[in-house]
C-alpha cells in the first residue's frame, strides 16, 4: 500500500515541469559522461581495432556510426508515441515538452543515418542511393517526424498543438510495425539477393562488441540531448514563474532597500 | 440520432455536392491520361508499371478528396453540433468516413475495369484489381480521416495533410501495387489481398477513434 | 590495431573518403548539437537572470514604458 502511494506521488510529481527540471540535472551530467566514454571508445575501437570485413574491407567500419543512429532514431520516435499516450491520457505538460524535444533530435539523427547509409552504399553497392528496404523505412521515419514537426509549426494555440502532435505521434507509432513489415516484404520481392549490410549471424564478437558499445553510447547521447532540450524548453515556458527567478538569482535580493 | 438518419444525411450531402465527388474522379482519369502520354509507347512497359501507377493515383486522389471530408461541416458549424449532440460521436464520424469511402474508394472499385483498360493492364487482372481496391481503399479513407481531422482547422491544410497521411498510406501502396503486378504476371495475388484486408482492419480499429479525438482537438472541445 | 602505420590508417584500404565522411559527419553533428544546446541554455539563463534582476531592483519601470509604446514587447509578455 505504501509503495503504491509513493509511486502515485512520484507519477504526480513527474507531471510538473518544475520538479522535472530539479531532478533531471544529475541525469544530464551522468548521461553525458556515459555517452562521451562509450562513443569515444566505440569510435576508436570501430575505426582502428575492429577487424575489416572480408567482403567490404574497411568501408564496413561505417556500420559503427550508421546502425546506432538508425536504431536510436527509431526508438526516439516510439518513445515520442509513448509520450503522446501519456499526454493524451494524463494531460501531463512534461510529455508535451518531451515531444517537442524529441522532434528536432529525431530529425537530426534520421537525416544523419540516411547520410551515413548513402556514404556506406557508395563503396558497397556502387551507388549513393539505393531503394533498399532499410533506406525506405528510415526515409519514411524522416517523413513521419517532419509531418509532426510541420503540424506543430502550423498550430498556434499551445494546448491544441500539444494534443494534436500527441495524437499524430501515437497513430504514427502504431503504424510503424506495418510500414516496416510492408517495406521488408516489398524489398525481398524486388531484390532477392544483395549484400545485407547488418545482422550477419556469423559476425564475430570483435566486430559486434564495438557496435554494442556504440549503440549504448548513442542511447545515452539521446538521453543527454533530449533532457537538455527539455530543460531548456522548461526554462522558456516557465520564464515568468517564481521558481525560475529563484533559480537564476541564488541569493534573494532585498526588495526596495531605500 | 439514429444511424440511418445520420447515413442518409451524409449520403444526401454527398449526392448534392457533386463537385466534391466528381472532381477527384476526373482528376484520377486526368492523371492516368498524363501517365499514358508521358510513358514510352511500348505496351509491355505500361503493363509493367500499370499496377504501381494505378495505386499511386488512387492514393493521391484519395488524399485530395480527404481535404473536403470535414471542411464544409466545420465551416458552417454542423460538425461542432454533431460532435456535441450525437450520442456516440464515434459512430457519427464512422458514418462520415464510410460515405466518403463510397464516394471515392468504392467508386474506384466500380471504375476499375476502365482504369485497367486505360493503363494497359490485361483483362485477366480486372477482377483481382477490383478486389484489391475493395480491400485496400477503406484503409486509405480510415487513416486519411485522421489527417483530415487534424488539418480541418487550417485555411490551407492540403500540403500538410499529404505530409501527414501519405507515409501511412505506404503499406497500402506496397501490397496493392505488388498485387496487381503479380496478377499481371499470372501469379495469384491472394497474399496481397489478405494483407490489404488486414491493414484495413487495423485502420478500422484505430481510425475512427483517432479521428474523433482529432476532431475534438480541432474544435477545441 | 588493424593498421601498421598512420598512413594506412588514414587511407582505410582505399575507402578513406567514405569512412572519414561518415565518421566526420556523425562526430560533427553530435558535437555541434551539444555545443549549440549548451549555448542556447546559457543565453536563456542570462536572459532570465537579466529579467529577474531588472524586476527585483526596479529597473523594470523602463521596461514597462517600452511595453506601452512598443506593441511587440507587450505581445511577447502576454503570450505565456
Amino acid at each position: 500500500m505504501a509503495l503504491k502511494q509513493t509511486l502515485k506521488e512520484l507519477w504526480h510529481k513527474l507531471g510538473s515541469p518544475r520538479w522535472f527540471y530539479q531532478i533531471s540535472g544529475p541525469w544530464v551530467t551522468g548521461f553525458g559522461v556515459l555517452a562521451l566514454l562509450l562513443l569515444g571508445s566505440g569510435i576508436v575501437w570501430g575505426l582502428a581495432f575492429a577487424p575489416p570485413d572480408y567482403q567490404q574491407g574497411n568501408s564496413f567500419r561505417i556500420m559503427y556510426v550508421h546502425v546506432p543512429a538508425a536504431m536510436v532514431a527509431q526508438s526516439v520516435y516510439i518513445s515520442m508515441g509513448i509520450a503522446g499516450l501519456v499526454l493524451f491520457v494524463w494531460r501531463m505538460k512534461v510529455a508535451d515538452i518531451a515531444i517537442a524535444a524529441c522532434l528536432p533530435f529525431g530529425i537530426m539523427l534520421t537525416a544523419l543515418a540516411l547520410f551515413s547509409g548513402g556514404v556506406w552504399g557508395r563503396p558497397t553497392w556502387g551507388t549513393w542511393w539505393e531503394w533498399d528496404g532499410r533506406t525506405v523505412s528510415t526515409l519514411v521515419l524522416l517523413f513521419l517526424y517532419i509531418g509532426i514537426f510541420a503540424l506543430r509549426e502550423a498550430i498556434l494555440d499551445s494546448q491544441m498543438r500539444a494534443r494534436a502532435s500527441a495524437l499524430v505521434a501515437m497513430v504514427g507509432t502504431i503504424n510503424i510495425p506495418i510500414i516496416k513489415y510492408s517495406v521488408d516484404w516489398w524489398h525481398t520481392l524486388h531484390q532477392p539477393a544483395s549484400i545485407t549490410l547488418t545482422e550477419k549471424p556469423t559476425m564475430p564478437a570483435e566486430m559486434w562488441l564495438p557496435l554494442l558499445v556504440m549503440v549504448l553510447g548513442m542511447y545515452f547521447f539521446a538521453g543527454h540531448n533530449i533532457i537538455t532540450r527539455m530543460r531548456l524548453e522548461i526554462l522558456r515556458r516557465e520564464s515568468g514563474t517564481r521558481w525560475v527567478r529563484n533559480l537564476v538569482l541564488p541569493e534573494p535580493t532585498v526588495k526596495g532597500s531605500g | 440520432m439514429n444511424l440511418s438518419v445520420l447515413f442518409l444525411r451524409e449520403w444526401r450531402v454527398l449526392i448534392r455536392n457533386r463537385a466534391a465527388m466528381i472532381n477527384p474522379i476526373v482528376f484520377m482519369f486526368l492523371a492516368v491520361m498524363l501517365f499514358a502520354v508521358g510513358s514510352p509507347l511500348q505496351d509491355n512497359t505500361r503493363a509493367l508499371y500499370g499496377g504501381a501507377v494505378l495505386w499511386l493515383i488512387v492514393l493521391l486522389t484519395n488524399m485530395l478528396s480527404l481535404d473536403s471530408l470535414f471542411r464544409r461541416d466545420f465551416d458552417n458549424g454542423t460538425l461542432e453540433q454533431m460532435m456535441v449532440t450525437a450520442d456516440l460521436p464515434l459512430l457519427a464520424v464512422l458514418v462520415k468516413i464510410v460515405v466518403q469511402w463510397l464516394g471515392t474508394g468504392f467508386l474506384m472499385v466500380l471504375l476499375s475495369p476502365l482504369l485497367c483498360l486505360f493503363l494497359g493492364l490485361p483483362g485477366s487482372a480486372i477482377v483481382k484489381t477490383a478486389l484489391l481496391l475493395l480491400a485496400g481503399t477503406p484503409a486509405l479513407s480510415l487513416l486519411g480521416a485522421v489527417g483530415a481531422a487534424m488539418t480541418v482547422g487550417f485555411a490551407r491544410g492540403g500540403v500538410l495533410l499529404g505530409l501527414l497521411v501519405l507515409p501511412l498510406f505506404l503499406p497500402v501502396l506496397v501490397f496493392g501495387a505488388s498485387g496487381v503486378s503479380s496478377e499481371v504476371a499470372g501469379i495469384s495475388a491472394n497474399a496481397q489481398l489478405y494483407w490489404l484486408a488486414f491493414i484495413s482492419m487495423v485502420a478500422l480499429l484505430i481510425g475512427p477513434f483517432a479521428t474523433t479525438a482529432g476532431l475534438k482537438i480541432s474544435l477545441q472541445l | 590495431m588493424q593498421f601498421d602505420s598512420i598512413a594506412s590508417f588514414i587511407a582505410m584500404g582505399g575507402h578513406a573518403l567514405y569512412v572519414w565522411l561518415a565518421y566526420g559527419a556523425t562526430v560533427s553533428i553530435l558535437i555541434g548539437s551539444t555545443v549549440a544546446l549548451r549555448r542556447a541554455t546559457k543565453r536563456q539563463m542570462s536572459q532570465l537572470r537579466w529579467a529577474a534582476q531588472a524586476d527585483s531592483d526596479g529597473t523594470h519601470r523602463t521596461n514597462r514604458a517600452d511595453m506601452e509604446t512598443g506593441a511587440e514587447v507587450e505581445y511577447g509578455a502576454e503570450k505565456i
